[in-house]
Order: C-alpha cells, then sequence, then structure tokens
C-alpha cells in the first residue's frame, strides 16, 4: 500500500455533488431489472396494444391510430404509479445490505434520497421517452404523425412530471417501511389511476395524477373510452394543477425522505 | 492525540443496555483487538463509532476532535457483512464508492491488488465465493488510505489462506501507519496481530491493555473465560 499520510485530507472527500450521487445510482440500475424494465415496458405495451387496435372494429373503419392511442395512454397512465412502486422498491431493496457502508461515509445521507429519487426519475423519463417514440411510430404507420405529434410529446412527457410525486411517495414508504409497503403504493396507483382518476376529489390523490394528466391529453375516461362531448374530464386545466401538485409534493417528500435518512439508524 | 477515545458510552434499546458504560482508547498506528462473547456490544460499538447509530449517552473523539461526522471521511470500514450489489464486478462495486468518497479510481487497482482480486475483478460479485466477497468488502474500505480502519470479524469465512492473507494484510497495514481496530471471536487471530485488546462483556469494558495481559500463565483463552466467567458469563 502507497503511504497513508498523503491522502489524508478531507478536501471533497465524501462530498458528491448530487449529479454524481445520481450518476452512481444510475451505474448501479443499469445493469439489472430495472434497465430492462425501462426499455421494454413501453414496448412490451404497445406492440400488441397496436396490432389489437390494427384488427379491431376501430382499425378496419380507418381508425387504428385513435384506438392504439388511446388505449396504450389509457394503460400507460396507470402504469406510471405501478413503475413507481416497482422501481423504488427493487431500488432500495438492492442497497438493503450496502447501507451499512454507504451511511457509515460522510457524505451527507439526505443526497442519497435524492439521488435515488433522481435516478429513478431518470429510468422513467427514459421509458417515457421510448413511448414517445412508439407512438410516433404508431402514428406515422397510419400517416397521422403530423397531427398528432403535439399529443404525443405531452402525453408522453406531463405524465412523466405528474407521476414525480409517486415516485418520491413510494421511495419514502420504501426507504421508511419496506418491500411490502413500497409495492402497495405501486398496486395503489395502478388502482386509484383507474378509480379515482375522473373523480372529483382525484387532487388528493397523487398516484392518480399522471392518470388525470392523460384524461383531457387522449381524451379518454380512465377506461379508455373517448370522452363525450363537453365532457369536464377534457378540461386541460386540470393539467397544471396536476403538475404543479406534483412537484410540490414531490419537493416535500424529498425534504422528508433526506430527513428521514439522516435518522436512519442501521 | 488518540485516534479513538470512548467514554460512558451507552446505548439503550428500551431495556436493553446494549452498551453499558463502554470506556476505551485506540491509539494512533496500533492494531487494537476488540474481544467478547456474542452480544457484548462489539458491533453495536463499532456502529455507533460509525454513525450508523446514534448513542444513548457518552462521548466519542476521532482523531483527538469531538466526534462529527464529517471525521468518517477518513474512516474505513466492514462492519457485520459486505455490503455488496450482486450484479456489478469488482471494478463497478470499487468505481461507485470511489466517486462518492472523491478519491482517484486509479486507486482502485491499488486495493484490488492489495486483497488479490485483480484477477477476478471484471467477475460478477454473485459469482464470487464468501472469502471473496469480503476482501471486495475490505477493499472498499481502504479504498479511501483512511487513516482508521474498522473491521467487524474480518476473517468470517474464509479459509485458513485467506485468514493468513487477512492477518498479513493488517500487519501491512499498520505498518503503514493506519491505525485498524478488528473485532474477532478466535483469540489466537488476535493475539497474533493485535497489539492491544479491549473485551467488552454485557456491554460493559472488562480489560484494556496490551494482548499479554489479558494471559493467565500464558494462556489467552483462560484469561479470556476468566473474564467471561467473572460476570456470570456474560449472558444478560
Amino acid at each position: 500500500m502507497t503511504s497513508t499520510t498523503d491522502t489524508h485530507t478531507v478536501g471533497t472527500r465524501d462530498r458528491p455533488p448530487v449529479r454524481t450521487v445520481i450518476g452512481t445510482e444510475l451505474s448501479r440500475l443499469r445493469h439489472g431489472f430495472l434497465a430492462w424494465y425501462t426499455v421494454f415496458a413501453p414496448v412490451v405495451i404497445a406492440i400488441p396494444l397496436y396490432l389489437g387496435s390494427l384488427f379491431s372494429p376501430e382499425g378496419a373503419s380507418g381508425q387504428t391510430w385513435q384506438s392504439f392511442s388511446r388505449v396504450t395512454l389509457e394503460f400507460w397512465g396507470v402504469l406510471i404509479p405501478m413503475t413507481a412502486g416497482l422501481a423504488a422498491t427493487l431500488s432500495v431493496r438492492a442497497d438493503h445490505d450496502a447501507w451499512r457502508m454507504l451511511l457509515s461515509y460522510a457524505v451527507p445521507r439526505w443526497r442519497y434520497f435524492v439521488g435515488k429519487f433522481g435516478a429513478l426519475s431518470v429510468l422513467s423519463l427514459i421509458s417515457s421517452t421510448i413511448l414517445a417514440v412508439v407512438l410516433t411510430a404508431g402514428a406515422a404507420l397510419n400517416g397521422t404523425l403530423g397531427s398528432a405529434t403535439g399529443m404525443i410529446l405531452a402525453a408522453a412527457y406531463l405524465p412523466w412530471l405528474a407521476g414525480l410525486a409517486s415516485t418520491a411517495l413510494a421511495l419514502l414508504v420504501a426507504v421508511c417501511w419496506g418491500f411490502g409497503p413500497g409495492i402497495t403504493v405501486g398496486v395503489a396507483g395502478l388502482l386509484c389511476g383507474a378509480l379515482t382518476a375522473d373523480k372529483v376529489f382525484w387532487y388528493v390523490i397523487p398516484v392518480a395524477w399522471p392518470m388525470r394528466v392523460i384524461l383531457p391529453i387522449a381524451g379518454i375516461g380512465p377506461n379508455g373510452i373517448v370522452l363525450p362531448e363537453g365532457s369536464p374530464l377534457a378540461n386541460p386545466d386540470a393539467i397544471p394543477v396536476a403538475l404543479g401538485l406534483s412537484v410540490a409534493l414531490a419537493a416535500a417528500l424529498l425534504l422528508l425522505g433526506g430527513r428521514h435518512m439522516s435518522r436512519k439508524e442501521i | 492525540m488518540t485516534t479513538l477515545e470512548v467514554a460512558g458510552l451507552h446505548k439503550h434499546y428500551g431495556d436493553h443496555h446494549a452498551l453499558d458504560g463502554i470506556d476505551l482508547t485506540v491509539r494512533p498506528g496500533e492494531v487494537y483487538g476488540l474481544l467478547g462473547p456474542n452480544g457484548a456490544g462489539k458491533t453495536t460499538l463499532m456502529k455507533v463509532v460509525l454513525g450508523l447509530q446514534r448513542p444513548t449517552s457518552g462521548t466519542i473523539r476521532l482523531f483527538g476532535l469531538p466526534y462529527d461526522r464529517s471525521l468518517l471521511a477518513q474512516v474505513g470500514a466492514l462492519v457485520e457483512v459486505p455490503g455488496l450489489w450482486q450484479h456489478l464486478d469488482a471494478v463497478a462495486h470499487l468505481r461507485v464508492h470511489a466517486r462518492l468518497r472523491g478519491v482517484a479510481e486509479r486507486w482502485i487497482d491499488d486495493v484490488l491488488d492489495q486483497v488479490r482480486l485483480a484477477d477476478v475483478r471484471h467477475r460478477a460479485v454473485g459469482k464470487y465465493s464468501l472469502g471473496m466477497r469480503w476482501r471486495l468488502g475490505i477493499a472498499v474500505a481502504l479504498l479511501v488510505r483512511p487513516r482508521f480502519i474498522i473491521l467487524d470479524e474480518p476473517t468470517n469465512g474464509l479459509d485458513p489462506v485467506g485468514i493468513r492473507e487477512m492477518r498479513e494484510l493488517i500487519r501491512t497495514l499498520a505498518g503503514a501507519g493506519t491505525t485498524i481496530m478488528v473485532s474477532s471471536h478466535q483469540l489466537g487471530e488476535i493475539a497474533q496481530v493485535c497489539d492491544r485488546v479491549g473485551v467488552l462483556v454485557a456491554g460493559k469494558t472488562r480489560y484494556e491493555g496490551p494482548v499479554d495481559g489479558l494471559a493467565v500463565d500464558g494462556d489467552l483463552e483462560a484469561g479470556f473465560f476468566r473474564i467471561i466467567d467473572s460476570v456470570g458469563g456474560g449472558v444478560r
């Protein structure tokens, strides 16, 4: 071993910037199940749904794109919180033994929580981008790319923003209470997205916010059926409300999570 | 200046006093052995020093300074189990820790050589033997070239060759000026590598001093059991 005396300066030791912590999280996650899930979930959902739409009565009447986009986004709206729960829980579980090492460093502990949230958000952003690509391909195949581009981008990225609170919530629950409760957040999100996104009290259910954002964008109800003319669910005013709530709640949960990590005993 | 100074340290979990007034001093450059039966408080003490547990009361000084988590930047540790990610290889592990701790990635090769894992650096940890996992855990602890290393049962799961290598590694590190605290159940190992020992029984320090001072008529084991028996076997 080289002499230790020249390397004892503290300096920037154990003071990684948050982007570095996010990078280390991503470097761990990119080898596991979540990486595959991130890439293939949108594809695995969209391809069968496209084929189903192609051979559906709507497809036969030249409405393949409309049918495909509606049913894909309906699935996506409930998948976002489900994925948040699954990803947060698996990510926390993978670190179970490593916490002893990581938390014994002088690294400010809140950065681990924020870093994990950041990495999971990056993964879901990648997934959303792949969804956008798949939807774009579907639109192109049906010659509607020009008119659908705006909707595709909105449908891919605005629900991602609305899902940040779900990610932070699932992460906090997984860090505090472990695997079962973390997964429960995801399952609750799946159910709430389908059952409560169209209710007047949607704004008090964070895991329903991604679906609530999708409804006016895709012009569908949570069951995937086209909204009737004049439906209040088609009003886009709900979108900025959902996004604002999501960002605010995510920020608050990050504060709570960082504080929990700082006090965590193992 | 001392490397570690613990005084009147308590850690209570409800009615259970895992640490019940620990006092000990680790001096710079020495290898300090922490002995005691299961449940004596060895791992809890290490966790408290590393900030993984909060003490109920008592004081800790690290490197002569009042305890502060920022001082842990100069500490390397392996407590209970090496916290490894099964699908990563050794280099990826060390790269994660190097980036978090702000040390040069070129040091990775040094520590892999030190723990004799250089040949399997790109093999997933899931395919490592238990001994190899421990060595990687120690490599992570060594990565920052720490002033003070805390090792909890570092010979657990190692075969005789691995135990000898661990002993040599500890001695090499100590020779380079690193202070080491090591816990073990194996009295013989402690006797071979440690300068001084602390014996914990039922959360209290029952002996602290040179290894030889623990022995009764040259018999280390007899001295150890005499201490344990004097407090009812240390069972709480």
